[in-house]
């Protein structure tokens, strides 16, 4: 899932300067799961930004709302309504929600509240992990299972690098060599052979390298006359 | 109005009502039961300062001992929360505390609400902190 | 009510339970020496505990022949239950007990049983052959006839025994501290395996203001081991009593309002009782059996979709605002 890391609350205070009504909107999916945007975020929030206000007499009306998924219009949309009047959407989205969000309300500034971390997985409770560097040519049956994209800090196609020391990464000895994993793990699956091809260069304008990707679901697009 | 709030976890509260058979008096702090500390989160603590409360002292089980087994981690987690939200917009992260006790520490309890009091007589109403009406 | 166990303690709170007035169903596997009681009030079944379910008064035990309808269940016989390392895998998930490539540590602490042990040791025979290295965790090696021999075997196959002190996990690493040298052995395992892996003890104990011999399930009592004869008859006699009790009315369970879950598994993960679950439609639910309404997944929910009947944040406001206002 996306995984983010809420602003620092200063930061969103300082973003919000000057903005007296405001709508705090939070996401249903993977910014709630990751404990960043849901509805709990949100609520705590807005409660934390009333508090500021009282605290410098400032008169400010703060609204909330989570939204099923922030990047789909018909759910986006449903919320218009609490629109009215304000002069600040705080989104509590992704970067991709913050987006859909400004693009519907045209006329009120959306400020994202949350810093999109990547894709990634819990590791336990409370801990998310990036996992896929999103490179648009996965490999992962040549490396056991192992992004080394996103999991090697150098991204390196065939490492490990003279760096790799006792299983650890030599720019961050806290993080585990990803091609360390990748042996072990290709060893387990009793395929080490696989060690053995060279992955070439990645063709990195799959990635978004180049440029902002689309994808074109030909199955899934509607003809003008399915759309009501 | 009564300063201080004490979100109390109902084995805790036994150490309230020794402090009563004990001829304690409570004054200036609200007292308001929970099942169990765990029931408390962030919002619920940044609530009950925008009601008025100057400070806000939860109270658990020790440590290990609670009655829900685990639930004053939660309990800790989310004060702990409150703390970090209240220093990021500007307040003062004392106002909000957590005390361990069990339900025959009741001096330890009284001292603990006694504290919070000083605190929020110290750190006033959070309304005047910047002299505006 | 129904008893688990075999030895003095399981048979002593069984009569204690007829003492005071009440039924017992004693499990156990190999009831020698054990006979019903006459006037019916006792019966035993050669038979083990799998799992608890219902609430007090109203309990079932699922034992390997079938359910016993109960109003409590007391264990008098159970190894303590061993916290699992995480990505623990049990052995009887593995295909025909082969193992992967690599090394395997096989996690015998904490039990199983001799059965368990022996069909472990096997498998870690076979997989020896395999040419996969196996790291052996014991508590302790006792080993008699045919049990010494599936010992040596696999010793001679080259299976590593340790008897730890200690274990620590650190990312990919194993640290085991041998009991006998003190050495500190570090092994980077591609697999634990457990012969039991039952994450799910349903008779862990509770802590000590839970309640005396209390267990997290309601219901469910857990008698002390290595008790002395006196002090075995007082806890007998404990046992007995708070299970003979009526059975407390258990509280209003949390709720969940599935259509703002997220499915983050947070509840799941944090609930101490058990009680949260993901249904079949992959939206979190409270077992109203063993919700103890403590509030803690109503607070941590990432979504605010689960509330506390009476602990609303309504409840909870009014409260805080009424005390506040010194009602």
């Amino acid at each position: 899932m996306i995984i983010a890391e809420r602003k620092g609350l200063d930061r969103i205070i300082e973003m919000l300067d000057g903005r007296r009504s405001i709508l705090v909107a939070g996401c249903r999916s993977c910014v709630s799961v990751c404990q960043a945007g849901g509805e709990r975020e949100v609520v705590a929030l807005a409660e934390a930004l009333r508090l500021h206000a009282a605290s410098k007499g400032m008169d400010r009306s703060i609204d909330t709302v989570t939204i099923e998924r922030q990047c789909e219009k018909e759910w986006v949309m449903e919320i218009a309504p609490l629109i009215e009047g304000k002069d600040a959407i705080l989104s509590m989205a992704c970067g991709v929600g913050a987006q859909i969000m400004q693009q519907a309300f045209t006329d009120v500034q959306v400020f994202p509240g949350l810093n999109t971390e990547g894709m990634g997985a819990p590791e336990v409770q409370g801990v998310y992990e990036e996992r896929c560097g999103g490179c648009g040519d996965c490999v992962l049956h040549l490396t056991g299972g192992i992004c080394p994209v996103a999991r090697c800090s150098k991204s390196l196609l065939n490492g490990p690098c003279g760096g790799s020391q006792d299983g650890r990464c030599e720019i961050d000895p806290e993080k585990p060599c990803a091609w360390d994993m990748i042996y072990r793990s290709l060893v387990r699956l009793g395929r080490p052979d696989l060690l053995e091809i060279n992955i070439p260069p990645k063709d990195w304008s799959h990635s978004h390298h180049g440029g902002p990707r689309r994808v074109v679901r030909k199955r899934a697009v509607l003809s003008e006359e399915e759309v009501a | 109005m009564n300063k201080v709030v004490t979100l109390i976890c109902s084995a805790a509260l036994g150490a309230l009502e020794l402090a009563k058979e004990n001829d304690i008096v409570i004054t200036d702090t609200a007292v308001v039961e929970v099942p169990c500390s765990g029931r408390v989160d962030e919002a619920t603590i940044l609530r009950t300062l925008r009601q008025g409360a100057q400070a806000v002292l939860v109270v658990g089980c020790l440590a290990s001992n609670c009655r829900f087994s685990t639930g004053n981690f939660e309990a800790h987690r989310n004060v702990d929360e409150a703390k970090r939200i209240l220093e990021e917009i500007g307040l003062s992260p004392s106002r909000v505390e957590m005390v361990e006790v069990s339900s025959a520490q009741y001096m330890k309890l009284v001292e603990a609400m006694e504290m919070m009091a000083d605190r929020a007589g110290e750190l006033g109403p959070i309304r005047l902190l910047e002299g505006d009406p | 009510m129904v008893i688990a166990g075999c030895g003095t303690e399981a048979r002593t709170v069984a009569d204690e339970v007829v003492r005071q007035g009440g039924r017992a169903v004693l499990l156990c596997k190999e009831p020698s020496g054990i006979a019903d009681r006459p006037n019916g009030r006792m019966e035993v079944k050669a038979s083990s505990l799998i799992a608890v379910r219902g609430a007090p008064g109203r309990m079932t035990a699922v034992t390997e022949d079938g359910d016993v309808e109960c109003s409590s269940v007391i264990v008098a016989d159970e190894p303590a239950s061993v916290a699992l390392m995480p990505w623990t895998t049990p052995l009887r998930s593995l295909p025909e007990g082969r193992g992967p490539r690599g090394t395997v540590v096989l996690d015998l602490r904490g039990g199983p049983d001799r059965r368990g042990r022996a069909h472990a040791l096997e498998a870690a025979i076979e997989m020896l052959a395999d040419g996969t290295k196996v790291v052996v965790l014991v508590d302790e090696v006792l080993a008699y006839g045919h049990d010494e021999l599936l010992y040596r075997q696999a010793q001679q196959a080259g299976a590593l025994f340790i008897r730890p002190l200690a274990v620590e996990r650190e990312g990919q690493r194993m640290d085991v501290m041998d009991s006998i040298s003190g050495a500190i052995i570090s092994i980077f395992p591609d697999m634990v395996v457990s012969e039991t892996a039952v994450n799910q003890p349903c008779t862990d104990r509770g802590s000590v203001s839970m309640g005396p011999l209390s267990t997290y399930r309601r219901g469910v009592l857990r008698l002390r081991a290595n008790l002395l004869e006196d002090e075995l008859r007082t806890e007998a006699r404990a046992a007995a009593a708070i299970a003979l009790r009526p059975p407390a009315e258990m509280p209003r369970p949390a709720m969940v309002d599935e259509g703002k879950c997220s499915a983050c598994l947070t509840c799941v993960r944090i609930c101490p009782f058990r009680a949260a679950y993901m249904n079949a439609d992959g939206k979190a639910r409270i077992d109203g059996d063993r919700c103890m309404a403590c509030g803690k997944c109503a607070a941590a929910c990432a979504g605010k979709a689960i509330a506390l009947p009476g602990s609303t944040d309504t409840d909870l406001d009014a409260r805080i605002v009424a005390a506040m206002e010194g009602e």
